[in-house]
């Protein structure tokens, strides 16, 4: 290939992909539709690092990135290798100071926290919050009086009490501001109510039973289709590696209210705001 | 498939209440087992409609008066819990052991258990066996024709066994009443 005045042009790479800490370096010249396509991986899989003039993103989408380098940019990366140890699991104390509802992201459903200086850093699969509030064995998809109050199945009655009151707490109308304040203090107290009766738990754990065994017969598959945690923050002690900037949960091992002198934090999202807020209950 | 809701079924309680079926089963303190294999569609009770269709007309009826009390379940080779208040219609083998052991879940203190049958389970002595472990009696109902009472021994055998009671209803033409009579609403 030759220039206006006769010389050999060597081709020139314009992209470059490279791993750094377990994510995927794209540095490519601005392309409108390459950045469109970067976009239409989930949320939770991409980020713009400004600094760099970068975008980040997961290493499993490896294989896009080429393609899409190859169709926007005609130019082959070659096969990106990740290395297998990136995800190298940690445990941590996250300070989630508010949680949103699981949302769809790529082959599940997560949810994503904020941290106290209000960035959305901490990553919550589903399965994770579901395990947490609904134990380990999940007999239905809708929401059970137990995950009303945050608990396990397994709980006992000084467990129930103790979650009864901090419930009850974080959801007091005058003081949570989400919308369905009323409704779920309501549930919290009728939850309450018929678990810490031990026959009426007693029948409603084998009713729960009941239920599952009509999903079994039906041979359906788990709803998830936006769970919603009974808890908005706390300081969650969870398992989970780093990506991205971002804390990915693997497993919650831990979830403790946010306290300070100023008392116990209640995070809410008002309807119709565009953020939430916070208050300090004593 | 028949999807209606009968009056007074659990399904129907926790739709008006806008509850769970969970929910609704806190209030329940019956569970009726109804054998639904193939001999229970002979052609022999009222009217000339089958004992099956006697069945399910009398439990309608008896959730109607007993709103949230009555939790169904049929079973033959398979145990379904019927929610609407309508047993499923099953047909084939008559696993009467399967059935107590899927129920046996719901034996929690002041549940009574009513099992419904017209002939003999497949194996007596696991039947037995599983009835052995229940805390609360289970009594039975003989709906086979009288004249030819196959199964009706091993019913009261059943009964006797967890201290329940025992009945017959002719090919389940007046099985409304019969339950009745062995039902005491908590």
């Amino acid at each position: 290939m030759f220039d206006l005045f006769g010389n050999a042009v060597i081709a020139q790479t314009q992209c470059k992909v490279t791993e750094q800490n377990g994510a995927l370096v794209v540095q490519t010249p601005y392309n409108p539709q390459f950045v469109a396509l970067i976009k239409s991986l989930p949320a939770s899989a991409r980020r713009f690092d400004p600094g760099n003039k970068a975008w980040l993103v997961d290493t499993q989408y490896a294989k896009r990135v080429r393609d899409w380098v190859l169709q926007i940019y005609h130019e082959d990366i070659g096969t990106i290798i990740t290395s297998n140890n990136q995800q190298q699991l940690e445990i941590r104390v996250l300070d989630v100071w508010y949680l949103g509802r699981t949302k769809p992201a790529g082959d599940e459903y997560q949810a994503t926290g904020m941290n106290a200086r209000k960035e959305w850093v901490f990553i919550f699969p589903e399965s994770a919050l579901r395990n947490w509030f609904e134990g380990s064995v999940q007999y239905i998809n809708t929401t059970t009086l137990y995950s009303i109050l945050g608990i396990q199945r397994t709980a006992m009655d000084e467990d129930i009490k103790a979650a009864y009151r901090r419930m009850v707490k974080q959801w007091h109308p005058d003081v949570c501001k989400e919308p369905n304040a009323q409704d779920m203090f309501i549930r919290i107290k009728e939850a309450y109510e018929l678990l810490s009766n031990p026959t009426k738990r007693a029948r409603y754990d084998a009713g729960l039973v009941l239920e599952a065994s009509l999903q079994q017969n039906a041979d359906k598959l788990p709803d998830i289709t936006g769970y919603r945690a009974p808890l908005r923050c706390g300081y969650i002690l969870a398992e989970g590696y780093e990506c991205l900037g971002r804390f990915y949960v693997q497993k919650i091992l831990g979830w403790e209210d946010i306290t300070s002198e100023k008392g116990t934090l209640v995070a809410s999202w008002p309807a119709g705001a565009n953020k939430p807020v916070w208050q300090w209950i004593g | 498939m028949n999807t209606a809701i009968i009056p007074g079924s659990l399904g129907a309680l926790a739709k008006q209440e806008g509850k769970s079926l969970a929910e609704s089963f806190v209030n329940a303190d019956l569970i009726v087992i109804v054998d639904t294999s193939g001999s229970m569609s002979s052609n022999d009770s009222k009217n000339g409609k089958s004992r099956y269709e006697t069945a399910c007309e009398e439990l309608a009826a008896l959730q109607e008066n007993h709103p949230g009390k009555i939790a169904v379940l049929s079973f033959s080779n398979e145990v379904i819990f019927c929610p609407s208040g309508i047993p499923t219609n099953l047909g084939g083998g008559t696993d009467m052991a399967k059935a107590l052991q899927f129920a046996k879940i719901a034996d929690v203190p002041g549940m009574q258990f009513i099992l419904i049958s017209d002939g003999e389970p497949d194996d007596e002595t696991k039947t037995l066996q599983v009835a052995r472990t229940y805390q609360n009696k289970i009594s039975t109902i003989y709906v086979g024709p009288e004249e030819r009472p196959t199964g009706r021994d091993f019913l009261q055998r059943l009964a006797a066994a967890t201290g329940g009671q025992t009945i017959t209803v002719d090919r389940a033409r007046e099985l409304k009443a019969g339950i009745e009579k062995l039902y005491l609403p908590g």
